[in-house]
C-alpha cells in the first residue's frame, strides 16, 4: 500500500482522490450489474446514461467549486441552490418575456449570482454574522425573488433546435460532453487560484487562523468576501449549465442542491473546519453524486431515494472529516 | 547594564507592536552606542514596516508563520516551487538581513522569531481559531492545543522533511519549538505524539 501511495501520480493527485476515482468505477460496476436485475429490460451500459449523469454533474460541480472557496474560509453557503435557480428564472424570464438578447441573459445570470455573493459576503465579513444564518436568509430571499419576478410561473428556456438555443452547446455538442471539458477547465482555474495566487493563499489562511492573518496586516474582510463572490459567480455559471441540460426551471426550488454540492465538496477532501480544500476532489465528488442519481433512476427507484442517500452521504462525509481531523491532531 | 538587560527582556516578551516600538525607541535613546541597536531596528523595520504604506500596521513574521503552515498543506500537484517559496519566507523572516551581523545577528533573530511564534500562539486563543464545522461548533481546550501542536509539528518537522529544507529552516524550527515548549507545559509530549502518529503512518 505504501508503495502505491508513493507513486508519483498518486502523490500528485492525492491518495484520497484516487480512492474516490476507485469508488466511481466501483459504483458504475455495481449499477451496471444491478440495473438489469432490479429493473427488467433496463441497462446501465449505455453512453446516454453517462451523458445524462454528466448533465447532473455539471451544475453540482460548479456549485461545489464555488462553495469550496467559502468552506475553505471556514464558512458555509446554504443559498447556492436557490441562487442558481433564481439566476436561471430571472434571466430566463427576461429572455422569453422581454426578448432580451441571449448573451445578455447569460451575463445577467452570472451577475445575479455575484449580487447574492456580495450580499452573503458583506454580512459575513463586514457585519460578522454567522455564515449559516446569512446564507439561510439569502436562500429565502433568492427563492422569493425568483417567485415574485416570474409571478410563480416556471420558465422554459428555448429548447434545442430553436432560435436562441446555442447555449445548449455549452453542455453538449452532439455526443461530445462539452460541459465536462468546461467543468474541468474551470476546476483547473479554481485550483490554480486557490493554490498558486495571493487571493487563494489568503482564503486558505483565513480558514486556518483568521486572527493571525488579520494581525499580519491582511485585509481579511476583503478576501473573505471575495470567497463568497466567487461562490455566487459560480452559482450563476451553474444556472447556465442547468438550463443547458434541463431547460425548464421552477420557482421556489433549488435548496436540495445545496446539500449535494456541499457533500461533493466534503467528500472530495475539503475540510469543514476551513484551511484545506481540493478542487479536483470536489469535481470527483460531484461525479459520484451524479452517478448515484443516475444509478438510482436507472434501477427504477424514485428521486426521493436519492435525497435519502445524499443525506446519508453528507452525514458520513462530515463524520469522516471530523474523525480524520481528530486523528490528525 | 542590568537595566539594559531588563529592557531587552521586556522588548522580546512584549507582543503588542506599538508597545514594542516604544521600548525600542527608549532602548535606542538610552543606549545609542549599543552595537545591537541597528540590528533591532533592522528587524523591527523588516517585521512591522509595510514598504508600500508606512501607516499600515503589519507583522511580516506572523504572516510568514501562517504562510508556512499553508505551504505544508499544498497538494502534491501544486508543490513544485514550494522549496523556493520556503526560502523566500526565510528571507522575509530576516535570515539574509542578519547575515552580516554573524552570531550576534542569529541570536537576536532567534529571540525575534520566538516573539513572533508567541504572538502566533496568542492568536490561537481567539474565537475564530477554535471554530469547526462551518463555524457552528467550537473546539474545547484540549482540541485547540492538539490543533496548535499539529501546526507546530508541521512548522518544525513536517515542512523541512517534505521539502528537504532542514538547513534553511534550522533556526526558525528551533525558535518555534522552544517557544511552544516554554508556553505549554505539555508541549513536548504533544509534539512527541504528533511525531509518533506520523512514524506509525510511515511504517504502516
Amino acid at each position: 500500500m505504501n508503495k502505491f501511495k508513493n507513486l508519483p501520480v498518486v502523490r500528485a493527485i492525492g491518495f484520497n482522490r484516487v480512492v474516490l476515482i476507485g469508488v466511481i468505477l466501483l459504483m458504475y460496476l455495481v449499477f451496471a450489474l444491478l440495473t438489469p436485475v432490479l429493473h427488467s429490460g433496463a441497462t446501465f451500459l449505455k453512453y446516454d446514461r453517462i451523458l445524462s449523469a454528466l448533465n447532473y454533474a455539471y451544475f453540482i460541480g460548479f456549485l461545489g467549486l464555488g462553495v469550496t472557496f467559502v468552506i475553505a474560509t471556514g464558512g458555509i453557503d446554504f443559498s447556492i441552490g436557490p441562487v442558481m435557480f433564481t439566476a436561471a428564472l430571472v434571466s430566463g424570464y427576461c429572455l422569453t418575456q422581454y426578448h432580451v438578447p441571449l448573451w445578455l441573459c447569460l451575463i445577467l445570470s452570472i451577475v445575479i449570482g455575484v449580487l447574492f455573493g456580495i450580499i452573503n459576503g458583506y454580512f459575513v465579513a463586514y457585519r460578522f454574522l454567522p455564515s449559516f444564518i446569512t446564507s439561510l436568509a439569502c436562500m429565502q430571499i433568492a427563492k422569493g425573488v425568483g417567485s415574485v419576478f416570474t409571478k410563480t410561473q416556471s420558465v422554459t428556456w428555448p429548447t434545442e433546435g430553436n432560435e436562441n438555443a446555442w447555449f445548449h452547446y455549452l453542455v453538449r455538442w452532439g455526443d461530445v460532453p462539452v460541459g465536462f471539458i468546461l467543468l474541468c477547465l474551470v476546476a483547473a482555474i479554481c485550483a490554480v487560484v486557490l493554490n498558486k495566487t495571493k487571493a487563494g493563499r489568503y482564503i486558505l489562511c483565513i480558514g486556518s487562523n483568521k486572527e493571525a492573518v488579520r494581525l499580519s496586516g491582511v485585509n481579511t474582510k476583503k478576501w473573505e468576501m471575495l470567497a463568497y463572490i466567487i461562490c455566487g459567480l459560480l452559482a450563476g455559471v451553474a444556472a447556465i449549465f442547468y438550463v443547458g441540460a434541463y431547460t425548464t426551471v421552477q420557482p421556489g426550488l433549488g435548496d436540495t442542491f445545496n446539500n449535494e454540492a456541499i457533500a461533493a465538496c466534503v467528500m472530495g477532501g475539503t475540510s469543514m473546519a476551513g484551511g484545506l480544500a481540493s478542487m479536483l476532489g470536489t469535481v470527483i465528488g460531484a461525479l459520484i453524486i451524479a452517478l448515484m442519481q443516475e444509478g438510482i433512476l436507472a434501477m427504477g427507484f424514485t428521486i426521493s431515494y436519492q435525497y435519502v442517500i445524499t443525506g446519508i452521504i453528507v452525514l458520513i462525509a462530515v463524520t469522516a472529516d471530523t474523525l480524520s481531523r481528530k486523528r490528525k491532531n | 547594564m542590568e537595566e539594559e538587560e531588563a529592557l531587552r527582556e521586556t522588548y522580546f516578551a512584549e507582543l503588542d507592536p506599538g508597545r514594542r516600538k516604544e521600548l525600542l525607541e527608549r532602548f535606542s535613546r538610552d543606549h545609542p552606542q549599543d552595537a545591537e541597536v541597528p540590528l533591532f531596528q533592522t528587524l523591527w523595520s523588516l517585521r512591522h514596516v509595510d514598504p508600500k504604506n508606512a501607516e499600515h500596521p503589519v507583522d511580516t513574521f506572523l504572516w510568514q508563520i501562517v504562510n508556512l503552515i499553508s505551504l505544508y498543506r499544498v497538494p502534491g500537484f501544486f508543490s513544485g516551487g514550494t522549496e523556493k517559496e520556503i526560502r523566500a519566507a526565510m528571507d522575509a523572516l530576516g535570515f539574509s538581513a542578519v547575515a552580516k551581523y554573524g552570531d550576534k545577528g542569529r541570536e537576536i533573530l532567534y529571540l525575534e522569531l520566538r516573539n513572533a511564534a508567541r504572538r502566533y500562539f496568542s492568536t490561537c486563543e481567539s474565537k475564530s481559531y477554535g471554530k469547526k464545522l462551518m463555524g457552528i461548533v467550537t473546539m474545547n481546550e484540549s482540541e485547540r492545543r492538539d490543533k496548535l501542536a499539529r501546526e507546530v509539528w508541521q512548522l518544525t518537522e513536517g515542512l523541512s522533511r517534505r521539502f528537504e529544507t532542514d538547513e534553511d529552516m534550522a533556526l526558525f524550527r528551533k525558535a518555534v519549538r522552544d517557544e511552544f515548549i516554554v508556553q505549554y507545559p505539555d508541549g513536548e509530549e504533544r509534539l512527541e505524539r504528533q511525531e509518533k502518529r506520523r512514524t506509525k503512518k510511515r511504517i504502516a
